[in-house]
């Protein structure tokens, strides 16, 4: 990965130059940590869901509508 | 000087992206597209403890956006030193999940209609640690809420951030810093 950095003045004036090998190092470890946060956050969220649709499902076959779920249980 | 909000215009803005463009305009609010990061500069200062960023953007690709805190033109990623609590209410389904990690993360962009945004920073002009927040409406299911509170652990005074939608999406919009002159 190579990318540029262009800095920007409030006078409208602009330097543009290479990322440091610093710069590009980190930044492929951000993309990388980022990548693996959201995978961990998804499958969270995803089993969260599923256990609340569990629990739904299972109110529901106790006898309990869907508006009686929500009211009492709010899911 | 009268109390109340201050608008803190960068000293400098850094952007990468190939076609990515930001001006500094003369209000004081930064206008950006395309950028895979953008970074202001100069906008925290000893003259106010905390401040409020205020944008509106939309991404080429539906996807997380990460912030960080920057001190002299570096960013902090400093591992883990972020902990993000989020709140997500999508109709009547209300989740949350907290999660460490190397950037306060306020949330989705998205590429369909305009996300607003207003970040609360608490203090991080002063040499120790900094709490955030996100509020953030979305058209996510038509319409979202996200709001996402976080700390940063080092006690470092920081200038700037950087807005960074991850991988490989670009954000295109308008911003401005506010300083809290009590």
């Amino acid at each position: 990965m190579s990318f540029t950095i262009t800095t920007v003045y409030p006078d409208g004036r602009t330097e543009t130059r290479d990322a440091t090998p610093e710069e590009v190092a980190q930044r492929e470890a951000d993309l990388v940590a980022f990548e693996a946060e959201r995978i961990a956050r998804e499958a969270a969220e995803a089993q969260a869901a599923a256990a609340k649709a569990s629990a739904i499902a299972k109110l529901e076959a106790l006898g309990l509508t869907a508006d009686e779920v929500s009211a009492a249980f709010g899911l | 000087m009268t109390n109340g909000l201050v608008v803190m215009t960068p000293t400098t803005v850094d952007k990468t992206g190939g076609s990515s463009t930001a001006t500094i305009n003369a209000d004081g609010s930064v206008t950006f597209g395309s950028c895979e990061t953008l970074s202001l500069n100069g906008v925290f200062t000893s003259d106010y403890d905390n401040y409020m960023i205020v944008m509106r953007l939309t991404s080429s690709a539906a996807g997380d956006i990460l912030f960080r805190l920057r001190a002299s033109g570096t960013d902090d990623a400093t591992s883990s030193s972020y902990v993000n609590q989020f709140l997500r209410v999508d109709g009547s389904s209300v989740s949350g999940f907290r999660f460490s990690t190397q950037a306060f993360y306020p949330g989705e962009d998205l590429v369909t209609q305009r996300t607003g945004r207003t970040i609360y920073v608490f203090g991080p002009y002063l040499a120790q640690p900094t709490a955030l927040r996100s509020v953030t409406s979305l058209d996510r299911s038509s319409a979202n809420i996200e709001d996402v509170a976080a700390t940063h652990n080092q006690s470092t005074a920081y200038d700037g951030f950087t807005i960074d939608p991850a991988s490989t999406t670009n954000t295109t919009g308008l911003l401005t810093v506010f300083g809290f002159n009590q």
